[in-house]
């Protein structure tokens, strides 16, 4: 009984740890002295200084075009790859699939140093391309497996009662197999998107000299020195990736729970 | 003949599978042989690459500066490691132990920061650390410490930094491992005469093994190249695997030599992974 | 007048180096219900995919209506199947699972809500239109599944275990109506199941299959009362089996020995010789025992133990060379208790696994 309380208070303690530095990112973003041990009142200014920094909005922009685009093809690319493992009567199909992973079980140095050494060796020009091109590489295993693991948990005979009421392979994907699996298609692509939007490592090696994407400029920002307007950037990043999880995990969560409220 | 109809259906989903294949072919598995023969190339006079096969590359690691940024480097990750499991192993525990409202409400607030950008957070804890931080000046306040003390760059503000970093790994991995336990196996421990600890130890530690090596995995690898954590809160006394392969990149240009220090550094996740599945007879870490 | 719907010819399938179906044929009538019987694994649902074109044949071919469609897609068939876990679409409500196949059929809006009316009617689910499957029990999950693989008008309905998650009450009563359904709507259907007593209730001809072949084809009564084989003879309504070698040849009946004692059988027209193996099958309730040794009979047997089950009084029996036999007794009162010696014989035997060489002599007598 007397331990009851040990637990508790132990799991509390490190999430606070956990969140304070977030939260004081969040806190001196509103901060009106510039020095940020100080507390000088509340302001939004360095909200609006931000968003009149040319070089830090070109990089979110670059950043958004690279989540999007990347996210976007990541998401055909490792839906209908994972559709195809999963159905297939392929004997290499182990193989195939650790090829396919490869990507998220390295380092992501690694991964970096590959495609600069990559790159450079086909002589592509640095720069979106290059960026798009890594991004697709580590967003595909992560929604092959998402969507993978769903599909794998999906009764097969669904499927083939379809088949059996008369509807031709591709109907069925259509009909059938294509909205069971979108809750995880979607969790999958929104986290997909938040992995983009927050590379540094690989980003580092891949980004061009003109084009910035947000977190490779905010790491050369850093290491100047702390200034009021990244925290307000980082403050806005943090919220859209909180925003991002929580949606995903609603969506990715729906289905089986709605299943388990009623058995 | 005819009968091969339905079978030839299901070869031809395959197909579908190409797009993913053809790409991660590409620009994955090719890029990583072409790393592979980069290591055994020799540099040239410039920064470009000469055609002629050589050990240089990994005869040059065994060079006394060389060396000692490896070793330093491992002994960091190991250290990250141990801590991470002090602190992750206890959090995991409890946290499975929770009614299941509150477990989920745990799990999300485990798994948010999991996903937001690293560079952000280890950004909080520069603003937290510095020498006229928020820290120092608590204490100062409080009157613990009449003048500020330095811990921003510093090997413990790295040591910091990476376990803040990668604990979250180190809590799914062993949490869905003691989720997943039988826990009337440790009752029957218990039922036998096993005081709590010696039901822990033998019964407990014992079925949640996977989860702690593949904590460890998942915290020992990425430790070595973290190069941005020694970067911002090292203050560049901390060099680690991945700051020298950077540098090596990104400075001195020397790639043979960076792609050396990568095939080492990738060894290394192959051997853990490879120990790793034969230990626990399983395919996939836990938790991933 | 019995038209043939359904017919498949020596139908072969292996997965991998496992045989499943070795050369199986079979002509179904219209309007019939068959039962597939066998335990797990005899290849009794393999042979339902093969029907329903989610399997292609090895060998042999598939007659639907006299088309073959061996090869044909499972779109490409009428046929369609109850599946054993139901298989609803989770993510449409009651009618849009049922409407599935006539919407692919781009039947017109208002005939899909007709006819999707009278089903549902059919199957007794009307007003449940809106409900999503999660929000269904068992019972009327299977409806649905019921009305669903029906509103097309199959020329066949295959269904693989359909009753077998309901609990014991439910699945009675859905035999029934299934049953019912059956004969009002006059479709053939091909019915598997591994329950000796769902196929004895409800069909008109009865398959038991074991390990990927025909062990019997016959009527409920004949697969009952007449097994042709001991698996038949033990998998439905369980017998004993008792091995022996025919001793001497009677008009209409004969002598066998076996290594416990001699008994007599009916011959049953089968030209048994001396000297040939003979194998019977007694029901427990045709077993019974004496203190003293008949004329006709002088096996012997060691009471083991006495169980009441379900109402009858079940006695284990021990063999002189180890084998068990039961006998199954509905009067309660019993003299007999664990231990004593008793002399058994039976009223009724069936005569099974008959050696082909038995009746090759049959042939040799009648030339």
């Amino acid at each position: 009984m007397k331990k009851q309380w040990f637990p508790k208070v132990y799991l509390i303690l490190l999430l606070i740890i956990m969140y304070l530095p977030v939260i004081v990112v969040i806190i001196y973003s509103f901060n009106n002295s510039k020095s940020d041990a100080i507390w000088g009142g509340f302001t939004l200014k360095w909200y609006g200084q931000m968003f009149q920094n040319q070089s830090l909005m070109e990089a979110l922009k670059n950043s958004l075009i690279v989540a999007f685009i990347s996210c976007l093809l990541s998401t055909v690319i490792g839906t209908i790859g994972a559709v195809g493992i999963v159905r297939a009567d392929l004997k290499s199909k182990g193989m195939v699939e650790s090829l396919a992973t490869i990507p998220i079980m390295i380092p992501e140095i690694i991964l970096g140093m590959v495609f600069l050494a990559v790159f450079s060796f086909l002589n592509l020009p640095f720069g979106m391309m290059t960026l798009i091109i890594a991004h697709i590489s580590f967003c595909v295993p992560y929604i092959f497996i998402v969507v993978k693991g769903r599909l794998a948990g999906m009764d097969k005979s669904i499927e083939e009662a379809a088949r059996d009421l008369g509807a031709t392979p591709l109907r069925t994907f259509i009909d059938i197999t294509l909205p069971l699996i979108m809750p995880a298609v979607l969790s999958g692509t929104l986290l997909a998107f938040a992995m983009s939007l927050d590379d540094v490592v690989i980003s580092f090696f891949v980004t061009g000299p003109e084009t910035n994407t947000l977190p490779v400029k905010i790491y050369s920002q850093i290491k100047v020195g702390v200034s009021p307007e990244i925290n307000a950037l980082c403050t806005m990043m943090l919220l859209v990736t909180f925003a991002i999880v929580i949606i995903s995990g609603k969506i990715g969560a729906k289905k089986p729970k709605k299943e388990k409220e009623t058995s | 003949m005819k009968s091969q109809s339905l079978r030839h259906k299901k070869q031809t989903n395959w197909i579908l599978a190409l797009p993913m294949y053809i790409f991660s072919l590409i620009f994955v598995v090719i890029p990583l042989i072409y790393v592979i023969i980069l290591s055994f190339l020799t540099r040239d006079e410039t920064w470009g690459v000469v055609n002629e096969f050589t050990l240089s590359n990994f005869i040059r690691i065994f060079d006394k500066v060389y060396l000692k940024t490896f070793l330093d480097s491992i002994q960091l990750a190991v250290l990250t490691t141990v801590i991470c499991l002090l602190l992750g192993y206890p959090f995991a525990y409890f946290m499975a132990k929770l009614k299941s409202k509150w477990k989920n409400i745990c799990m999300l607030l485990v798994v948010v920061p999991f996903w937001t950008n690293a560079l952000i957070r280890i950004y909080g804890w520069i603003i937290l650390l510095r020498t006229k931080g928020i820290l120092n000046e608590f204490l100062i306040g409080i009157g613990i410490l009449d003048k500020p003390i330095k811990i921003l760059y510093t090997y413990p503000a790295v040591l910091i930094g990476m376990v803040y970093s990668l604990v979250p790994f180190m809590i799914l991995s062993i949490y869905s491992s003691v989720e997943k336990m039988d826990w009337t196996v440790v009752e029957a421990a218990r039922d036998l005469g096993a005081t709590r600890f010696q039901a822990f130890w033998t019964t407990t530690l014992k079925m949640t093994l996977p989860g702690i090596l593949s904590g460890v995995i998942l915290v020992f690898v990425p430790s070595v190249g973290l190069f941005f954590i020694s970067d911002l809160m090292g203050g560049g006394k901390v060099m680690l695997l991945g700051n020298l392969i950077k540098n090596e990149l990104m400075v001195a240009r020397d790639w043979p030599f960076g792609a050396a220090l990568s095939i080492i550094m990738m060894c290394m996740t192959l051997i853990f992974i490879g120990l790793y599945r034969k230990v626990t007879h399983t395919k996939d870490l836990e938790g991933l | 007048m019995d038209e043939i719907i359904l017919e498949f010819k020596n139908l072969k399938k292996r997965f991998g180096d496992t045989s499943v179906l070795n050369g199986i044929s079979l002509a179904v009538n219209k309007g019939e219900f068959v039962t597939f019987l066998g335990p797990s694994g005899c290849g009794k649902t393999t042979m339902l995919r093969l029907l329903a074109g989610l399997e292609t044949p090895d060998e042999g071919e598939i007659l639907l209506n006299g088309e073959n469609i061996t090869t044909k897609q499972p779109h490409e068939r009428n046929v369609n199947t109850v599946f054993q876990n139901y298989a609803l679409f989770p993510h449409m409500n009651v009618f849009q699972n049922v409407a599935y196949s006539l919407k692919l059929k781009k039947v017109a809006k208002t005939e899909i809500q007709h006819r999707v009316k009278t089903m549902l009617g059919l199957v007794q689910l009307t007003g449940f239109e809106k409900r999503m499957p999660s929000e269904l029990s068992g019972g009327q999950k299977q409806r649905v599944a019921i009305a669903r693989a029906l509103i097309n008008n199959p020329s066949v309905l295959l269904l693989d275990e359909p009753l077998g998650a309901l609990d014991l009450q439910l699945r009675r009563q859905m035999q029934v109506e299934l049953k019912r359904l059956q004969k009002r709507l006059g479709i053939t259907f091909i019915y598997i199941t591994h329950d000796q007593e769902e196929a004895l209730n409800m069909s008109n001809r009865i398959v038991v299959m074991n390990d990927g072949h025909f062990e019997q084809v016959g009527t409920p009564s004949e697969i009952y009362d007449r097994p042709k084989t001991s698996f038949v003879a033990q998998f439905v309504g369980s017998s004993n089996i008792l091995k022996g070698v025919v001793q001497e040849v009677h008009q209409f009946t004969a002598d066998a020995s076996f290594d416990y004692g001699l008994a007599r059988f009916d011959l049953d027209d089968i030209p048994f010789r001396q000297g040939q193996p003979v194998t019977l099958s007694v029901r427990g309730e045709n077993l019974n025992f004496s203190k003293t040794p008949l004329a006709t009979s002088t096996i012997y047997a060691k009471v083991l133990e006495t169980t009441y089950l379900a109402g009858q009084l079940k006695i284990i029996m021990k063999l002189p060379n180890g084998q068990e036999i039961f006998s199954l007794h509905h009067s309660l009162s019993t003299e007999i208790s664990a231990g004593d010696e008793v002399y058994c014989h039976w009223s009724s035997a069936q005569i099974v696994d008959i050696d082909p060489s038995v009746l090759a002599g049959k042939e040799d007598e009648t030339k």
